[in-house]
């Protein structure tokens, strides 16, 4: 009984994922299609791509609004290389990764070195970027990419679109570092107790810069997904994503006062909102009912966590 | 030594900001005086008017490109002929926006626009700068206390885009049936206007074509990703109506991806931005859009006309200006497509 209890604490949330999943596939006939299922996967890889940087603040306890202003400004700023520039697209890429690292960065050294709280520091830098990304771009998309460009978001390799190879390798890369090496076991360190971190040793800023580069750099590359997917970089693309990551994130357990959280639940957490978007489109629920859902998932999701920490269910 | 420092920091910014504030209430007041004074001479120059005007505009976003490339035009045309005009957004925010409308109304203004989050939070502070013998023009809602109300009949335009479906589906298809998307955002009243009118036009003028998805995309993310899953749902979809150009957009991409571009399938929406318009051009998916007015070039150019019209008491014939709607197809998109 005891381990039963302990099984469904921790894997709540592949739970979810498998009741919605039986509960669509009843429903609709087209739901449980290889192609369907794919365009799931297609559809949250940016959203599963920028939740690993997210994983990582939030594991610290700290949290990151930029992602959203990162996506819009480098999106920009790369198609603006690429179209009215005429810059190689391979260059235009590493400009763009390297522009979003550096972003990610500055936060993290603000954050890391002045104390300052990354709510209020990584806000700030969105309406920076925001506004930037609207005196480049004066407030009308770029569009007319490269065809190789297009590629990234909607070519296969094989049977399997770009985004989801990308996707994957992400979390692959994400999962090896938060489990394999000592960076990781310090992210959850600092989030358990910094006071603690410093004491024995971790240098707690170093750690702050990698983590928050990480989050630009991982957001950066989900813009990039972004960008090739639609073939117009919008000076609103990313207006709000942030929230869609944050969201994914503590639907996959990890703890907003940091210091706990998997990666692995964090995919089911991406999956869930990816499978419930696909199913509701699917059985044409509209679009009022679709937010309601959508707040009830995230409401239960965190109030398990909550539950759960105040040992309202004894393991 | 710090709290020192910053305590004369503090207070040379509040000596700054004080001396600031009354700056700009004498500014106000000069201007005020300068603008009588230039009436007055107006009235005695006769119709060719050299007053200089001050002209002040809230809009709901800039991150919308209609808005921030006609604000920037009408800066531009202002600035050419000497007038001030200042623009900012209250980012769909109706305090921000009072406030806004406050600043221009004690700025001494002759005009201000606004193109409201809500029309009935500022109706009031629209009252007080008419009370002040400020003019006041809305873009967007049918307002009372204005001059004139520049707006667009939603249901119209939706019923534009529905015909225009319509007469293809009844071109392409025998007996007329087709299996049709929408894509709409009924989260915003105008838009589900829009909707209305699409859906009534369908039914009028195509009975046999039914829609079997209705799904929300504000942008091209939004009817990229609404899109694909209909196409999961029903592949075979023909035909697509959007409320906007964003989805429109998106919807595009989803049929290039699925290869499902073909001399049957046709998008049709609203905005006619230069996207949709170089998708027309390139004979892909988007047929028809609805542009209103012009492009946003243009847009700016006829706000701005009546703002001076406006600014120098020249009547309009009713407050209800309704803004011209036309469609662009491949055969007209090229007029109006300004390049990239």
């Amino acid at each position: 009984m005891k381990k039963l209890v302990h099984l469904i604490k921790e894997e709540a949330i592949f739970i979810v994922l498998l009741v919605l999943f039986i509960f669509f596939m009843c429903t609709s006939d087209r739901f449980l299609s290889l192609p369907n299922l794919l365009n799931i996967a297609r559809q949250v890889s940016m959203l599963g791509i920028a939740s690993v940087g997210m994983t990582y603040v939030i594991l610290i306890g700290g949290i990151d609004l930029s992602t959203g202003s990162i996506i819009t400004f480098v999106n920009i700023i790369t198609a603006y290389f690429m179209v009215n520039m005429g810059m190689n697209m391979w260059a235009a890429i590493l400009i763009y990764l390297l522009v979003s690292t550096g972003i990610g960065f500055i936060n993290g050294f603000l954050v890391a070195n002045f104390n300052m709280p990354s709510l209020i520091v990584t806000f700030a830098s969105q309406i920076i970027f925001e506004g930037l990304a609207y005196i480049i771009s004066k407030g009308m998309p770029i569009f007319g990419f490269p065809a190789a460009f297009s590629e990234i978001g909607q070519g296969y390799l094989g049977p399997i679109p770009i985004p989801i190879i990308i996707m994957t390798v992400v979390f692959l890369i994400g999962g090896f570092i938060l489990n394999k090496t000592y960076f990781g076991r310090y992210f959850y360190a600092l989030g358990g107790n910094e006071t603690a971190s410093e004491l024995s040793g971790i240098r707690v800023k170093r750690v702050k810069y990698l983590i928050f580069s990480l989050s630009g750099l991982f957001a950066g590359v989900a813009g990039i997904v972004m960008l090739a997917r639609t073939n117009s970089g919008q000076p609103t693309a990313g207006k709000g994503y942030e929230f869609d990551v944050i969201t994914a994130v503590v639907l996959g357990g990890v703890s907003l006062s940091g210091g706990s959280g998997r990666l692995a639940n964090v995919v089911a957490g991406v999956l869930i909102m990816g499978v419930l978007k696909n199913g509701m489109v699917l059985l044409n629920i509209s679009s009022y009912v679709q937010m309601v859902v959508e707040g009830l998932i995230l409401l239960l999701a965190v109030g398990f966590d909550c539950v759960q920490k105040k040992g309202l269910i004894k393991a | 030594m710090k709290r020192k420092f910053l305590a004369v920091l503090l207070s040379a910014l509040m000596t700054a900001a004080v001396f600031g504030g009354c700056g700009a209430n004498s500014q106000a007041q000069s201007s005020g005086t300068a603008a009588a004074s230039s009436n007055t001479e107006q009235t005695s120059s006769g119709s060719t008017s050299q007053k200089k005007l001050k002209i002040g505009v809230t809009v709901q976003s800039l991150s919308n490109q209609v808005w921030s490339g006609a604000c920037s035009r009408m800066k531009e045309l202002a600035e050419a002929a000497g007038n001030t005009l200042t623009y900012v957004s209250c980012d769909d925010t109706s305090s921000k926006q009072i406030e806004q409308i406050e600043n221009y109304i004690s700025s001494g203004c002759d005009v201000i626009m606004v193109n409201p989050s809500d029309p009935n939070a500022i109706e009031t502070v629209c009252k007080q700068a008419r009370d002040a013998g400020i003019k006041v023009m809305c873009w967007d809602n049918k307002m009372t206390n204005t001059d004139i109300n520049w707006i667009i009949d939603n249901e119209k335009l939706g019923y534009m885009i529905g015909e225009q479906a319509a007469k293809f589906i009844n071109e392409k298809f025998t007996d007329g049936k087709c299996e049709v998307a929408v894509l709409d955002y009924p989260q915003t009243q105008i838009l589900l206007e829009r909707e209305n009118g699409i859906l009534k036009a369908l039914k009028a003028k195509a009975p046999n074509a039914s829609v079997v998805a209705q799904q929300p995309a504000i942008d091209a993310t939004g009817g990229l990703d609404a899109m694909e899953t209909i196409l999961q749902a029903h592949p075979n979809v023909k035909v697509v109506c959007c409320i906007g150009g964003g989805g429109a957009v998106g919807a595009n991409e989803a049929l290039k991806a699925a290869n499902k571009i073909a001399d049957n399938v046709g998008i049709f929406a609203a905005d006619a931005t230069n996207e949709e318009l170089a998708a027309m051009l390139a004979g892909e998916a988007n047929r028809m859009s609805v542009m209103i007015t012009g492009t946003p070039k243009t847009i700016g150019e006829t706000v701005y006309k009546m703002l001076v019209k406006l600014g120098n008491g020249e009547k309009f014939e009713s407050q209800n200006v309704y803004r011209e709607i036309f469609p662009i197809t491949a055969d007209n998109a090229k007029q109006y497509y300004t390049g990239k």
